[in-house]
């Protein structure tokens, strides 16, 4: 393997303190040897001790892009870096934790022997070692089953000893690959509170997800995934504000009213009547309160019960939905940090 | 260094989980126990411990014909199994080891923690090592014993058959691991390494003759008597593992030399009227007789340094490759 240049001498932990973005990508594509292009020219950055999620339908390139920045899938092209360390070098695996997607566990171990196989990777002395190891099996709650193997286990008892697994070195990047994918509702909750804790030690997790509920509750910032490009990324707060609309309930049929019809319509907004035509609801595309003024206005005019003026956003679901439909055609704006 | 160390042990605990592993220990220890359980009386040979004897005039205990007897016996074992098949036996264990590990599950596992994938290539192949010498320790203590049993002769260096032993299946395990790589199956390496090894072992054995001998096959005669054929298949056989000479190499070191010849001991032997031993000779005849260049030192440290180079090219092969490829 090519080595870069040498990376930083300084003690690791002052050289990380001063790094403000624990990934930094400026621009990453992976063409398999098959010729499907898993990223194109991605880039993306995140911030040092948040938690990112990375959102994506099946097959949008997400497993690819962890396994990049893990040094297990060269990339084609790769401008940027993890920890301070160019993409693929060897020196940053010490400070990475992974929980892969799909993790076999060796079938000769007991959890807690793989367990310790890690920390031996880590060159963890044996006193630190069972230390730890005692540790993780507390923190994942797999005590009971220390001395099982984890090829009987159940998925949500794999996944959480593929956490352990990852957390052995104690590493300041987390990497989870579809932490909660076939984990049950319980296992999920145990899951997200177990990613809650990592934060609250100041690592930094970035989860891959096909879930979108998972990554709404946990996520600092996130980012869709589409055919490789990020198409949309920033805090759920952002992500859906872009989205904002403003909704005005009131008594009666607009339809029957061209006069306010033809404002809202021209304003860019659409008129829905509710149940027995009795109500309807006036849907207003903007996110600035003066411009619903005008209509509120000539409501109040003419007369008409306001039932409710509210803002409301759009979900990161029917975002997901909306990025899916335009086929990842969204251009992909570079990040604003 | 304590990741190589934790990668190898790691190894070796996987591999001594399989069935595999049990069968090479206990075929070690009744290979052993069958040289142990001969011995000579004062009316002859006994085999199993008693179970069977041979009633015979010379071969009696105290006899030059016992030491004969039993040193030929141990150095052919040393030979040809510590050495030449228990090798083999590993590497049936020794080929599954890299394709396992690069399998896409346990790839993300193993290559993540480590420092470079070399690393974890040598610790496989360091603990596929260790994991071959436990059937050559318990062979070569085996037949150090018995002899100390038998003849009170305690002759160490037939623990020199170990490292022999180490590296003929480290040149072959080189080869399973570069296999493995390549292909990331485990049959296609183990199929394509016992292939390679047997090949090996016939062309240096062919190499390694004189002349062609009017009772040899027409095949090998045919390609010595062709112009240059034998210069043409020594080259060739020359950065290959020395199998030939290793093994030969190994039999000289150990250093037990009888006081009368192990083959004029063969050539005796009848089963009631048949003289089975004059028509096994003829037929090992070949593989006993002294090469017609003697193995100088200088020869057998040019074959442990060709063995072993050949070795460590192999494996930086395999490390070249499972660098360059996605995991
Ligand atoms: N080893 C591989 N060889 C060839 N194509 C691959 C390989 N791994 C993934 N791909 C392809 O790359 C694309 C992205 O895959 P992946 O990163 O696994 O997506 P995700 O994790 O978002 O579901 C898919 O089209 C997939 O078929
Ligand atoms: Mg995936």
């Amino acid at each position: 393997m090519t080595r870069r240049p040498a990376s930083p001498n300084l003690p690791p932990m002052a050289a990380l303190k001063s790094i403000e973005f624990a990934i930094d990508l400026k621009s990453l594509s992976k063409v398999y040897p098959n010729g499907v292009q898993a990223l194109d020219h991605l880039s993306l950055r995140v911030r040092r001790g948040e938690i990112y999620g990375l959102l994506g339908p099946n097959g949008a390139g997400k497993s690819t892009l962890i396994k990049c920045l893990t040094g297990l899938v060269h990339p084609t092209a790769c401008r940027g870096s993890v920890l301070g360390f160019p993409v693929g070098d060897p020196e940053v695996n010490r400070l990475l934790g992974y929980l892969p997607e799909n993790a076999s566990w060796p079938e000769h171990l007991t959890a807690e022997q793989v367990l310790h196989f890690a920390g031996r990777l880590h060159g963890l002395v044996s006193r630190e070692r069972t230390r730890r190891v005692r540790e993780l099996l507390l923190l994942t709650g797999l005590e009971a089953w220390s001395h099982d193997r984890p090829q009987h286990f159940s998925k949500g008892m794999r996944q959480r000893l593929g956490v352990a697994y990852a957390l052995m070195g104690n590493p300041e990047l987390i990497f989870l690959d579809e932490p909660t994918d076939g984990v049950d509702p319980v296992g999920r909750k145990e899951m997200r509170d177990l990613i809650r804790g990592l934060k609250r030690e100041g690592k930094t997790v970035f989860v891959n997800s096909h879930l979108l509920d998972e990554l709404e509750i946990i996520c600092d910032r996130m980012a869709i995934l589409m055919r490789g490009r990020v198409v949309r990324h920033g805090s759920l707060e952002e992500l859906t504000l872009e989205s904002c609309r403003y909704e005005i309930a009131v008594v009666g049929n607009l339809l029957e009213d061209p006069g306010l019809l033809d404002l809202v319509q021209r304003l860019g907004g659409t008129v829905a009547l509710g149940p027995e035509a009795l109500e309807s609801r006036i849907d207003l595309p903007t996110r600035r309160p003066q411009l619903v003024q005008p209509v509120i206005d000539a409501l109040r005019q003419e007369g008409y019960l306001l039932l409710s003026v509210a803002p409301a956003r759009q979900s990161l679901e029917d975002l997901f939905l909306e990025a899916i439909r335009s086929g990842g055609q969204f251009a992909q704006r570079e990040p604003r940090d | 260094m304590s990741a190589l160390f934790a990668l190898a042990s790691d190894t070796l605990t996987l591999l001594c989980r399989r069935r595999l592993f049990w069968l090479n220990i206990w075929l070690s220890v009744a290979v052993v126990l069958a040289v142990a359980s001969m011995s000579c009386r004062p009316d002859g040979l006994s085999f199993g411990f008693g179970l069977k004897s041979w009633p015979s005039s010379y071969l009696t205990k105290g006899s030059p014909w016992e030491t004969t007897l039993y040193f030929g016996v141990v150095r052919r074992t040393a030979q040809w199994w510590i050495v030449g098949a228990a090798p083999f036996l590993a590497l049936f264990s020794m080929a599954t080891v890299l394709p396992k590990t690069l399998k896409s599950g346990q790839a993300a596992l193993v290559f993540t923690k480590s420092r470079g994938r070399t690393e974890v290539l040598l610790g496989r192949f360091l603990g596929g090592l260790l994991f071959a010498a436990i059937p050559a320790l318990i062979s070569a203590f085996g037949l150090f014993l018995t002899l100390g049993w038998r003849l009170g002769v305690w002759e160490s260096r037939l623990f020199l058959a170990v490292p022999f032993a180490l590296l003929l299946f480290a040149a072959l395990a080189a080869v399973a691991v570069l296999l493995g790589v390549l292909t990331k199956s485990s049959s296609t390496a183990l199929a394509v390494t016992l292939l390679f090894a047997v090949s090996v072992f016939a062309l240096q054995d062919a190499a390694s003759r004189p002349s062609p001998s009017d009772d040899e096959n027409e095949i090998k005669g045919l390609m010595h008597s062709a112009s240059g054929g034998l210069v043409a298949l020594q080259s060739f056989a020359w950065p290959l593992p020395r199998t030939q000479e290793l093994m030969e190499g190994m039999d000289r070191l150990l250093g037990l030399r009888s006081p009368l010849l192990f083959r004029d001991l063969v050539r005796r032997w009848r089963i009631g009227k048949l003289r089975v031993g004059a028509a096994a000779t003829q037929v090992l005849e070949a593989n006993q007789d002294a090469p017609a260049e003697p193995l100088t030192p200088l020869k057998l440290s040019e074959a442990i340094l060709v063995t072993a180079g050949f070795s460590s090219l192999t494996l930086l092969a395999a490390a070249m490759l499972l660098n360059r490829r996605d995991l």
